[in-house]
């Protein structure tokens, strides 16, 4: 884990001229927002309420990654995909799948209501602006993840590689390749917070890795990426950038 | 006449860090209305909702709850006190 060591960046002082970010759950806290339409849930399935949070987002997790690869095409809308992870969710705990399209509602309204930057998202793109190439990596639909840019104030960027623009889903090399040829660049740091997508994925075609791991999983391979926990600090990530590419 | 307008997160710096803030329009205004005396207020915040004269794809706007795309749109009136949620559509996490 890299310490927050306090070091003053200067022009100049990169290893890495470009820097790649993951989008959701990277830049964009979907986690947040998630905990937010979970506890939602807990007030409309009353029986969760005993669940801890914790143990109910593992849970939800699964649903999710059950269904990443149909939500990415066109065989499952989020309407879809969200009343099929509380179902699950009721089967989990026995209760009826009859009441999970409440779930769902609740859980949607309070999960837009929240919508936030990973903290420090801003004040690192702040300090990067001018110095770096920056670009986003992102497994996702063209029009949703080209919302969440413009939403968020993210624009512009050097680079933008949307898996279904591309045609390839992270990990598969081509979309790192095209984002590299965005960037005009043969290498660049990659930011990410998912093991398998982001750091295996870049690292594969010789790109440099930095894993954000905000939520102090045990990290599988320490020789293959430098860890964050945040990006706060700013000079954390930056001293981070640095170090990845030494 | 005022309403309330609560402000998502991230577009809370082009509102002074507000949540919510009062716009004043007159009687019988309508969302597009209350729309650009927000802008008025705190420029920019017309072009983060508004594109080609229609709210962006992304974007909800609820009076007293009830969406505006089910009632008239940027026609839809609004009234003394109502409160209008600006709301992001942010897929991902479903």
């Amino acid at each position: 884990m890299v310490e927050a060591v306090y070091q003053p960046m200067q022009k100049g002082t990169f290893v890495s001229t470009a820097v790649l970010f993951d989008l959701d759950d990277t830049l964009i806290d979907l986690q947040y927002a998630r905990r937010h339409g979970l506890r939602a849930v807990q007030e409309i399935l009353p029986e969760l309420k005993r669940v801890p949070l914790e143990e109910l987002e593992l849970v939800h997790d699964e649903e999710l990654k059950a269904n990443y690869l149909r939500t990415l095409g066109d065989s499952l809308s989020d309407e879809e995909a969200r009343l099929e992870h509380m179902c699950g969710i009721c089967r989990r705990y026995g209760l009826e799948t009859s009441r999970a399209a409440d779930a769902a509602d609740a859980y949607v309204r309070e999960q837009q209501s929240n919508p936030r930057l990973v903290p420090g998202v801003e004040e690192l793109f702040e300090a990067l602006r001018g110095r770096m190439k920056i670009g986003v990596v992102t497994n996702g639909r063209s029009r949703y993840q080209r919302d969440k840019l413009e939403f968020f104030d993210l624009l512009p960027l050097e680079a933008v590689a949307i898996s279904e623009e591309v045609g390839a889903v992270k990990p598969d090399p081509e979309i790192f390749r095209y984002a590299l040829a965005e960037l005009g660049e043969q290498k660049a740091t990659m930011i990410g917070d998912s093991w398998e997508h982001d750091v295996l994925g870049a690292t594969g075609v010789g790109m440099d890795a930095i894993w954000l791991n905000r939520y102090r999983r045990p990290c599988p391979d320490p020789s293959l990426a430098v860890e964050i926990a945040g990006f706060e600090p700013v000079e954390n990530i930056l001293q981070a950038l640095k170090t990845s590419s030494q | 006449m005022a309403v309330t307008v609560h402000i998502p997160g991230p577009l809370q710096k082009l509102t002074n860090n507000q949540e919510a803030v009062e716009v004043e329009v007159a009687d019988a205004a309508s969302i597009e209305d209350v729309i650009n005396g927000l802008e008025n207020a705190h420029p920019g915040i017309k072009n983060r909702l508004v594109e080609n004269g229609e709210i962006r794809g992304y974007i909800n706007i609820f009076v007293n709850d009830e969406d505006i795309k089910f009632i008239k749109g940027m026609g839809t009136h609004v009234k003394e006190g109502d409160s209008v949620n600006i709301v992001p559509s942010i897929a991902g996490g479903a």
